[in-house]
């Protein structure tokens, strides 16, 4: 759009609705003579695209009320029939045609019943499962500190028998240190290839639920 | 328009309710029946999702007479069915389904006046449903992401590393509902525990709840590449208002996320507000994301206090006790803002804790979801 027809106000009244129009016709005060300014080709381009942009955007909500009204309006219909084909229903004992038959709906919930019950127990199974496996864990872990307290007393007498005289609690105390660290290593390697055979076991649980989730 | 007799309509209700579970079976079984493409949006197990409609139309249906007491919970739930892909026609497809079930229901109590009132109620309810949800249009129903990363930290948690395809637009402490294609239509909500790097990713911390399928599938069998459904940011419980004050921050177990999120946001904003971050599990495998907090001690207005109450901590750096024992033992709270994230039983024991110990409730804040939205499973 050219400069053409645009209006000269400086300024808008505070509160004017900013409409495509508005936009397109700003003009601003031009610089005094000698002082930089903007470039106003610029300034009325960038103008011009906002104005579109303001169209756009109204016309887009204008559709979504209209869309909106329509909805309401159906909504409002089907329910102005629903009360009328009511005040019928009760004499003639007719179904509307949309309403499905009671053996139908019935059969349906009875069957979300089941369905749901079923998943019921297979979650609760794999709560036990979980726990079961966390207690477990918990087990082998004791076990495993048990043995290296036993393993690192045992090192710690034979370090004070073999030492006689020359013994001393800085040694002692590493012997013992040592050996409760490679009795614990050595229990829980144990324990991980039995854990990794369960882990397996559990894996090919949880792919068959996920199997049934997907239907 | 008709006038609603909030009274006639609550009567009614109460007389349905009576019926229990079998009112909402009713009532999908209806919905399902004449209108078989919308069982697709629903999961397999439908237990939860009835208890939901149930405490929904029991809110709505109590508060009738007092709309702005529902309107805010009618509009959220409107937002809420973006990301199931609601179309406008299920909504008179599910106002058929109300009233058939109503009608089987209150049997010879129902009649052409009490069903005009439910239409208009349910009318009521849809439109403003449909506004909330118009109203939010221009941001995505969903953000689909994938999973850049697992890090599995214990035998139960596990560090998911979340690549949304667009940057989702949330804030340190919210939440967003996820969906994993391995349990198809089952929303959970978890809070995102970094702030969203340059590409948009973030990290999600999940604890796999026993028995639960969507914690998990995420923890146990999610693999990189994994696709993944985000909801848009909810929840304004946890996100720090425009203020300075100093910061405790009181977590248990995996609520440690957005806690962890807000001491990034602190961090980026320059670091300009104290932060003591009390972190306590049950049991020390519970303390999982020791490694990343401790290299934010570096910042000298951060403070970090772990705690178990289980188990007697082997290290010194570990308490004894409670998350809030701690908290309150530490140091004074007077002046600070206090955010409380964890399990339920965690949160409400925190809360009456804090308040026993004289903590202005306005100071404290912890997230509330409603009672159909857990975070758990």
């Amino acid at each position: 759009m050219s400069d053409h027809g645009r209006h000269h106000s400086a300024t808008l009244p505070a509160g004017t609705l900013l409409t495509p129009q508005a936009v397109r016709t700003r003009t601003f005060s031009r610089t005094p003579l000698g002082r930089r300014g903007l470039d106003e080709d610029e300034v009325h381009d960038f103008l011009d695209r906002l104005a579109d942009e303001l169209v756009r955007r109204d016309q887009r909500e204008a559709a979504m009320r209209a869309n909106a009204e329509r909805h309401k309006q159906a909504l409002r219909a089907w329910s102005r029939e629903q009360a009328a084909s009511r005040g019928h229903g009760r004499v003639e004992e007719a179904q509307p045609p949309d309403r499905p038959s009671l053996d139908v709906v019935t059969l349906m919930a009875r069957t979300q019943q089941d369905c749901d019950q079923h998943i019921r127990r297979t979650e609760d199974y794999c709560r036990r499962l979980a726990a079961e496996a966390e207690r477990y864990a918990g087990e082998v872990l004791a076990e495993a500190q048990n043995r290296a307290a036993e393993a690192a007393d045992a090192a710690a007498a034979a370090y004070r028998s073999g030492a006689g005289d020359g013994c001393s609690t800085d040694s002692e105390e590493l012997q013992l240190r040592l050996a409760w660290m490679s009795s614990f290593i050595e229990s829980l390697g144990a324990a991980q290839a039995q854990l990794g055979a369960t882990r397996d076991a559990l894996r090919h649980d949880i792919d068959r639920l996920q199997g049934m989730g997907d239907r | 328009m008709t006038t609603i007799d909030t009274a006639r309509l609550q009567a009614s209700w109460t007389t349905v309710a009576r019926y229990g579970d079998q009112v909402p079976l009713f009532f999908y079984a209806t919905l399902f029946v004449t209108h078989p493409d919308i069982r697709d949006m629903f999961p397999l197990g439908m237990a939860t999702q009835r208890d939901k409609l149930v405490s929904a139309l029991a809110r709505v249906v109590s508060s009738v007479d007092d709309l702005p007491a529902i309107v805010p919970l009618v509009e959220q739930l409107g937002r809420d069915h973006r990301r199931f892909a609601v179309r406008p026609e299920h909504f008179p497809a599910v106002g058929e389904a109300l009233l058939a079930t109503l009608e089987h229901f209150l049997g010879d109590g129902w009649n052409a006046g009490l069903a005009a009132e439910w239409a208009a109620a349910y009318e009521l309810v849809a439109g403003t449903m449909q506004m909330a949800a118009e109203a939010d249009a221009h941001q995505p129903p969903w953000y689909d992401a994938v999973v850049a990363g697992v890090d599995r930290r214990t035998a139960g948690v596990a560090v998911l590393r979340v690549a949304p395809a667009l940057t989702v637009p949330y804030r340190a402490g919210q939440s967003l509902a996820l969906e994993t294609e391995a349990c198809p239509r089952m929303w959970r909500y978890y809070s995102p525990a970094t702030l969203a790097d340059q590409a948009g990713r973030f990290d999600l911390h999940v604890r796999a709840v026993g028995g639960g399928p969507v914690s998990t599938a995420l923890v146990h069998a999610t693999r990189p590449g994994d696709a993944l459904r985000l909801g848009a940011p909810v929840g304004e419980g946890l996100t720090l208002d425009g203020g300075c004050a100093d910061l405790v921050l009181i977590a248990g177990g995996t609520g440690l996320a957005p806690l962890k999120a807000l001491v990034h946001h602190v961090d980026a904003a320059g670091g300009r507000r104290r932060v003591t971050l009390v972190w306590g599990g049950r049991r020390r495998p519970d303390l999982y994301d020791l490694p990343a907090l401790e290299a934010l001690c570096r910042h000298d207005w951060f403070d970090l206090v772990l705690c178990l109450s289980d188990e007697a901590p082997a290290e010194g750096r570990i308490r004894h006790g409670t998350a809030v024992g701690v908290a309150l033992d530490h140091g004074d709270l007077a002046g600070r803002d206090v955010y409380v994230c964890g399990s339920p039983g965690m949160v409400a024991g925190t809360l009456a804790a804090l308040r026993a110990a004289g903590v202005p409730a306005a100071r404290v804040h912890h997230e509330r979801f409603g009672s159909e939205e857990g975070t758990g499973g």
